[in-house]
């Protein structure tokens, strides 16, 4: 097992000093659909390749890694299994079975008419640069998310010549005193993050990690954070402002995505049965509950700094892994950063009082466009990042 | 054209007086179905460990106010919930989830009549 490192103070988690976060397949399938469905103003491909080969390769020369252990980390993290055998300095083929992305794709939105593993080429792209220290190139020639029985990569020499290194943890702050509201009395937060850390939560076998109802994996947090804002300038760069408003609005509602299935998937799941739900006490203790799961997750230290009962809620990130990337990739920003926080802050409030997440409502389509379309549901903004000088990213949310 | 799995999906059903069943979309390509009421207790889980081996978390150990967690991995399926829990979630895997999903929900009447 390839070690993980927890930073408890800082509520991250890394591998060699890259920072890891859990996100299921409906984040990451979803932030790719954003991505790709705008191909006319952006090039998705690229994009999202190479940033792969940017985390990764920073994370394989971290771990000193040769090829078995590209392989491990790959099906630790929960993407599948990776097959590097037949690389060689000449490049080759790479194979992958039971792709996250593919599979994950698949069970989104379907059969797909072209390849989806971005990602998976570019930690191909990365692995063969670390083990040959030099340049290739990786394009998907058939894809299990098109029907295929397993996904092949082409791997040839060549390519781009220097591959930046990601800015490792990024720029992190102290974290102020904690909000008095940030936990209730009847959730003990500390068991439940001991619980979660303690969970088996590395790919199996088969490079799957099956936890708490959905699919996960221990994702690369600096490439959510290139592909997102790499996506936001490069659509403002294309079509100008109200394109990169566009952009926004698409990653905020990648964002309530992940929170409804992965926050919903959460709170419906065994786990919360075991861990979570035997504490609660109120409606409100749902909030609280899911906070704690958060603060798990590897996403800064999330605190609830008010709640009113259905009709508003005040949420404190700090060391947010979105305002740590940003800050040290880009530097301060004129407008608020934190997407994911965004749509989570709203999809949590969402869930637990619009649709009704206590009753374990199927997390169906239907009850997505419900939750968030009709009537008075719940809307976020952050209106205070880190990224504009903030000590903290705070988020509103209120109904509509 | 939505398969016979997917047309499944929200279809809820009786096990027995005590256990409704509900079946869910799964994030793979396995057949999913919550099984509520219950409670599963001790007894119950040890009539599943017919069904593989159990892996236990144990919360209560961190906290008292947690239960501990069960998972059953089998060949075929997969079945998680936890000690004196109202859910059991059960993961069946192709070719054998209907023989599979048959017998667990006998061994469930059995234990919960």
């Amino acid at each position: 097992m390839i070690p993980v490192d927890a930073h408890p103070d800082r509520f991250l988690a890394t591998i060699a000093g890259e920072p890891h976060v859990f996100h299921c397949h409906h984040y990451n399938c979803f932030l790719q659909k954003v991505i790709t469905d705008q191909s006319a103003l952006v090039d998705a491909p690229g994009l999202l390749t190479e940033a792969a080969v940017e985390v990764v390769l920073t994370e394989l020369d971290g771990l000193s890694a040769d090829r078995s252990m590209a392989q491990a980390l790959f099906a630790q993290l929960g993407f599948g299994q990776l097959d590097l055998s037949a690389l060689s300095a000449a490049g080759g083929r790479a194979v992958a079975s039971g792709s996250h992305y593919a599979l994950g794709f698949r069970s989104k939105f379907g059969s797909s008419g072209e390849p989806v593993c971005f990602f998976v080429a570019g930690f191909i792209e990365a692995a063969a640069r670390r083990l040959f220290r030099a340049p290739f190139s990786v394009r998907e020639r058939a894809c299990a998310a098109m029907g295929a029985p397993r996904c092949e990569f082409e791997v040839s020499p060549g390519g781009r010549d220097a591959v930046p290194r990601t800015p490792g943890l990024g720029q992190q702050t102290p974290f102020p005193v904690r909000p008095g509201a940030a936990v209730s009395p009847h959730v003990d937060e500390g068991a439940i993050i001991a619980a979660c850390a303690g969970l088996p939560l590395a790919g199996n076998a088969e490079g799957r990690v099956d936890a708490f109802g959905v699919s996960l994996t221990r994702h690369f947090a600096n490439y959510y954070n290139l592909v997102s804002y790499r996506f936001d300038r490069a659509m403002e760069a294309t079509a100008g402002e109200a394109a990169a408003l566009a952009a926004r609005i698409l990653l905020v509602e990648a964002g309530q995505v992940c929170a409804f299935h992965t926050f919903g998937g959460i709170m419906e799941s065994a786990e919360w049965e075991a861990l979570v739900k035997p504490m609660i006490r109120s409606t409100e203790d749902w909030v609280y509950g899911m906070t704690a799961v958060v603060n798990a997750l590897g996403w800064g230290r999330w605190s609830v700094a008010s709640l009113e009962p259905g009709r508003r809620l005040e949420l404190v990130i700090d060391g947010s892994y979105e305002s740590n990337g940003y800050l040290a990739i880009f530097g301060a920003s004129a407008s608020p950063r934190c997407y994911l926080g965004t749509g989570g802050t709203s999809g949590l409030m969402n869930l637990v009082y619009q649709a009704d997440i206590m009753s374990r409502p199927p997390l169906t389509p239907a009850l997505y466009e419900k939750t968030f379309r009709d009537g008075s549901f719940f809307v976020a903004r952050e209106v205070e990042c880190r990224t504009m000088g903030a000590a903290s990213c705070r988020f509103v949310a209120e109904r509509l | 054209m939505a398969t016979l799995r997917e047309r499944l999906v929200g279809q809820r059903y009786v096990v027995s007086p005590s256990i409704w069943a509900e079946v869910r979309k799964s994030c793979r390509d396995e057949l999913k179905i919550l099984y509520g009421g219950g409670p599963f207790d001790d007894a119950t889980w040890t009539k599943l460990d017919t069904f593989g081996r159990r892996e236990v978390f144990e919360a209560s150990k961190l906290n008292p106010a947690m239960r501990d967690l069960f998972r059953v991995h089998g060949p075929g399926l997969r079945l998680e919930g936890a000690r004196g829990g109202e859910l059991l979630v059960a993961f069946f895997l192709r070719p054998r989830a209907a023989s599979l999903r048959r017998r667990l929900e006998d061994t469930l009447r059995q234990a919960r009549p």
